[in-house]
């Protein structure tokens, strides 16, 4: 099994830092790239498919020093967002395209068994005829896709490959796209800015924020346990509730609220400004267990999904947070709510480094 | 602020040869916000247009608050509509997009002045009236297409055709709650076209789902989650979709391939029909149920999912964080009895279904 | 090695193409270089003269005339066909066979040889035997040879008539790369068709409108065989182009030595002229001027992410 190791990446870009100093190892299988849409998921993988050089840094695939190989020289494959295919050629050459361009020529019934392998896998033998402009969004990708695995590429990139596509064909692909690759041996590197999609894949994650890596990981590791808020961030869907708290040894306080609350990591006795994380989903309309802190709160907007419903609330100081409950409730605007949580279900984070000082407790898997 | 009424409206881009939309009647009423949803091509945008007068249906009438404005323009209809992208005009300031539907309409300078200034504090954009649009982030841009909007005092409904289309991941959230805020502190008539469930379901009111150019299911989000009356709108609307299962009644007794599923509630069905129950209501059991091998366990965070399989089918269930169980070994299910529907040969749902009462089946 | 063996091959190809262009351009372009700056009489008869020729061109009072009567050309060139040109593309139909039609007829006068434009012209405005010619004579006095007005003007024409359609399908395909959404939401916002132009065409059309305005700039500033098929630079020097001139220096009195200054100085004058043009044009598209840099939207987009979006919806409930 191959390995693609990336060792102090940089670049610069007119006189900017694009990415700084980036190592990571990727194994075969799918590997996922999140963050959001300027953290440099698609510079990166353009440095790692050869399209662009790094300022520094070196790269390396199977042991061999790849960093100035160029990308015609390359064993990669690149899926765009954007369902890129050859127009004016049938599905059958566009998903053959690749080996046609190969210098060890193959014979044409091998290229045409590999095109029809393929064309199986993903779901478009009755389309081998057709051109890519007659098929359907989520067919063109499907396109787009058998021709990046028709080569056997050592390294395949998806950049955001099923962001154009309904959200219901999204899951479908998503399901597809794990099974198909389970067989390939090949390293996959797959980038989303959508946390859902991360933990639906539950693979090796590598978080990116501002051309970092700032995490890296098992997705449900790095959800339940972020190193800082940047990637408490990147994985939460719907998004962490942040409170601006005080803490002293023995107890935090946020907006006009304070209660007990001690942590090993914070045993010093000076009072410290942090910023308090909890998810929505830890956040209820009744008391949970007897460690439970309230605080009241005002309605400004429910939002029902049919599974739950989600509850803007403001609170005097000003702040806002989002509660997830499950099943259907209506709420009034302006209603009164005291609100409730556990304290072993807060994330600290340092107000002004983001770092995480402590996670949830129990969260050790 | 106008109650919008469809009267058989049809259109087909083709001469009659295909029908984008097939006929639709119903009406929309004033102040409400409504969510067309629904996959690529089924027909939503199509409809979006012909409400705001850029397309003219093939068939049908339209009313705005029962005047007949079919063949009436655009610009007469009071609509207005925010598109995929931000559409602004480059050259002019914050400002001047706002203005320009009201100079365009002869409004006074004062009254123009004024009213600007109302809705860009509304939509919290004060401090960048005088910036280029082009220079402010993509949802921002999107609310001061918006404002082009609202701006007009006799705007009678918005029109969003997917706009959240281009936003950021990061801003998409806000944005989208924003856009609800906004709605309830205006009290227009809003129609909110998406392929996303989330969108559409924390947005409307009223979701009205479409499919191949038909209205499928109109309701509100708790119905359509709680009640799919038919099986596309089971399978579109939640994150897993509705499990569904071929069976065969026999004075109600539902069967799969010999093995007992269930008794619809309804007497004296008999033949093929599918038996739909949504991941979230199939409940982990210890006594009586359907006992599954567990293939596979995903870990979400806030819930998991377990995937299920026995004989030649499988399920997904949707269960609390807490729950556990050995991949490869086997689990019961039970299924909420008011959750689960038996689907006809047209798919509408004829019955709900109670689970059978023996044990470990 | 299979790499350094690609490479080579490819090299094969462009050298055809290198010997073409080297007979053509660079070799003639360095004999010209030469010639402007040595005196040559005879094969052995050479003396360096540096920047005399140079110096002769720029004060000739013949040569300063061309320049500023090819310039009015230009200028006046440029008046007529960008404005005619985007009125005409925004006639066309825009899809179906039509649309194909009406591209055909508006390119026809492009792909007809630049002579024969010139031959069909001067016969059409004889006036004694052209169509054009004739006509007009009914109206008012119109004589090619006789009159500088009616000469100029004639050139004009002819060269509207010739190249307006360049400027017309430009703009055509730059008015088809405008999404539909545009002109809805434009609709939307009660805009008239003038606001419409104004403020959805216009500004969409910024790049086509400047590939259209240097092209036509200059080739109107080389115009050559048109106006000396027409009129042969006459009556007098009236429709002398720049290019005439030169010609009649380099060919007619051979005086090659300023015929090469000359040369020189003109290409210079439409590349400079040219770059400075573009680069006016572009100055609020080009990074570090006026752009926002990287970090400029690392640090505006952590303040837009401060942006108490939140306080002001407040007030909205309230």
């Amino acid at each position: 099994m191959s390995k693609l190791v990336l060792e102090n990446i940089s670049l610069r870009q007119d006189s900017e830092d694009v990415i700084y100093d980036l190592s990571a190892t990727f194994n075969s299988g799918i590997n996922l790239l999140i963050g959001p849409t300027t953290a440099g998921k698609t510079t990166l993988m353009r440095i790692m498919a050869g399209l662009v050089k790094p300022s520094s840094g070196t790269m390396n695939l199977g042991g061999q020093d790849i960093t100035k190989v160029s990308v015609q020289q390359r064993s990669v494959s690149f899926v765009y967002q954007q369902f890129i295919n050859y127009p004016s050629l049938s599905v059958f050459q566009n998903i053959a395209s690749p080996l046609l361009a190969q210098k060890k020529k193959q014979s044409k019934e091998e290229v045409a068994a590999r095109v029809e392998e393929m064309a199986k896998l993903l779901g478009l033998t009755p389309f081998l005829k057709r051109r890519p402009s007659e098929l359907s969004g989520g067919q063109q990708q499907r396109v787009a896709i058998a021709r990046a695995l028709a080569r056997k590429a050592d390294v395949v990139l998806l950049d955001e490959p099923l962001a154009n596509l309904d959200y219901k064909l999204r899951e479908q692909l998503r399901e597809e796209l794990q099974s198909i690759f389970s067989d390939e041996s090949s390293i996959v590197i797959y980038s989303t800015a959508e946390p859902s999609e991360a933990l639906d894949f539950s693979t090796d994650t590598f978080v990116m924020n501002e051309g970092r890596l700032i995490q890296s990981g098992k997705a449900l590791e790095i959800y339940q346990k972020p190193h800082s808020l940047a990637a408490a961030v990147a994985m939460a869907d719907p998004p962490i509730n942040l409170l601006s708290s005080t803490i002293d040894g023995k107890t935090a306080s946020f907006g006009k609220e304070t209660f007990e609350f001690s942590r090993p990591e914070m045993a010093s006795d000076s009072s410290r400004e942090i910023t308090l994380g909890i998810q929505p989903g830890k956040v209820f309309l009744e008391p949970k267990g007897p460690n439970s802190v309230s605080f009241s709160c005002r309605v400004q907007l429910a939002e029902v999904t049919g599974s739950s419903t989600f509850v803007h609330v403001e609170l005097e100081s000003g702040e806002q947070v989002v509660i997830e409950i499950e099943g259907t409730e209506n709420f009034a605007l302006d209603k009164q709510l005291t609100a409730y949580f556990d304290p072993a279900d807060l994330y600290g984070f340092g107000s002004k480094s983001g770092k995480t000082i402590f996670a949830p407790i129990g969260r050790a898997k | 602020m106008a109650e919008i009424r469809l009267e058989g409206v049809a259109h087909s881009y083709d001469g009659g040869k295909t029908y984008a939309l097939n006929p639709i009647t119903m009406t929309w009423e004033d102040g409400r916000a409504y969510a067309l949803l629904g996959p690529s091509g089924c027909g939503k945008t199509t409809l979006l247009n012909i409400i705001s007068g850029l397309l003219k249906p093939s068939e049908g009438k339209v009313f705005i608050d029962g005047k007949d404005v079919t063949d009436v323009i655009t610009d007469n209809r009071n609509i207005a509509q925010v598109f995929q992208f931000p559409v602004l005009y480059d050259t002019m300031s914050v400002r001047k997009n706002l203005e320009f539907p009201l100079k365009n309409r002869k409004v006074s300078r004062a009254k123009i002045t004024e009213r600007v200034n109302e809705i860009a504090e509304l939509l919290g954009i004060e401090d960048d009236l005088d910036s280029k649009p082009s220079k402010l982030r993509s949802d921002l841009q999107q609310i001061v297409s918006l404002g082009r909007g609202l701006v007009r005092e006799d705007v009678s409904a918005i029109l969003f055709d997917e706009p959240l289309t281009v936003i950021d991941q990061n801003f998409k959230w806000t944005l989208r709650n924003r856009l609800k805020r906004l709605h309830v502190a205006t009290g227009v008539t809003v129609v909110y076209v998406t392929h996303d469930q989330t969108e559409a379901l924390t947005f409307a009111d009223e979701v009205l789902v479409m499919n191949k150019g038909s209205l499928v299911q109109a309701g509100t989000a708790e119905s359509l989650f709680l009640e799919p009356q038919h099986e596309f709108v089971g399978y579109f609307i939640g994150s897993p979709g509705m499990n569904f299962l071929d069976v065969e009644a026999n004075s109600s007794l539902l069967t799969h391939n010999g093995r007992e599923i269930g008794k619809a509630s309804k007497a004296g069905l008999n033949g093929t029909h599918r038996f739909g129950v949504r991941p979230e209501f199939l409940i982990p059991s210890t006594k009586s149920g359907l006992e599954f091998k567990v293939d596979r366990i995903e870990d979400r965070g806030v819930f998991k999912l377990v995937h299920l399989s026995k004989d030649d089918f499988k399920f997904i269930a949707k269960t609390e964080e807490s729950y556990e169980a050995k991949v490869g070994g086997k689990a019961t299910f039970s299924f909420d009895p008011k959750r689960a529907f038996v689907y006809d040969m047209n798919q509408m749902a004829v019955s709900t279904v109670s689970p059978s009462s023996e044990g470990g089946n | 090695m299979d790499a350094k063996k690609k490479n080579n091959k490819a090299w094969f190809l462009v050298l055809p193409v290198v010997f073409v262009v080297a007979f053509t351009a660079i070799i003639p372009l360095m004999a010209v270089a030469n010639y402007s700056l040595q005196d040559i009489q005879g094969a052995d008869n050479r003396i360096f003269v540096g920047l005399d020729f140079f110096k002769r061109v720029a004060t000739d009072p013949n040569i300063q005339d061309a320049f500023a009567r090819n310039l009015t050309l230009s200028m006046q060139v440029l008046l007529i066909q960008i404005p005619l040109g985007i009125f005409l593309a925004r006639l066309m139909p825009k899809s179906g066979w039509k649309a194909s039609a009406a591209l055909v007829v508006v390119a026809i006068p492009l792909i007809i040889p630049w002579n024969v434009v010139g031959t069909t012209w001067r016969i059409f405005t004889r006036s004694d035997i052209g169509l054009g010619g004739v006509l007009v004579n009914k109206f008012t006095e119109y004589n090619l040879s006789e009159s500088t007005f009616d000469a100029w003007v004639t050139i004009l024409v002819m060269d509207t008539w010739h190249w307006t359609p360049l400027v017309t399908l430009l703009v055509y395909a730059g008015l088809r790369s405008i999404p539909q959404a545009y002109y809805q939401a434009a609709a939307i916002d009660g805009a008239s068709a003038l606001a419409v132009f104004r403020f959805v065409e216009l500004p969409k059309l910024k790049r086509v409108l400047m590939i259209a305005l240097l092209l036509r700039f200059m080739d109107s500033f080389m115009m050559y065989t048109e106006p000396f098929v027409v009129t042969g630079g006459g009556p007098g020097s009236s429709t002398q182009t720049l290019s005439i001139l030169l010609t009649t220096i380099a060919i007619g009195q051979f005086d090659i030595g300023v015929a090469g200054a000359f040369s020189l100085m003109y290409f210079l004058f439409i590349q400079i002229f040219s770059f400075l043009f573009f680069t006016v044009l572009t100055l609020d598209e080009r990074p570090g001027a006026t752009k926002v840099t990287p970090k400029d939207k690392r640090k505006s987009r952590e303040e837009k992410e401060e942006q108490p979006v939140n306080s002001k919806l407040k007030k909205v409930l309230k």
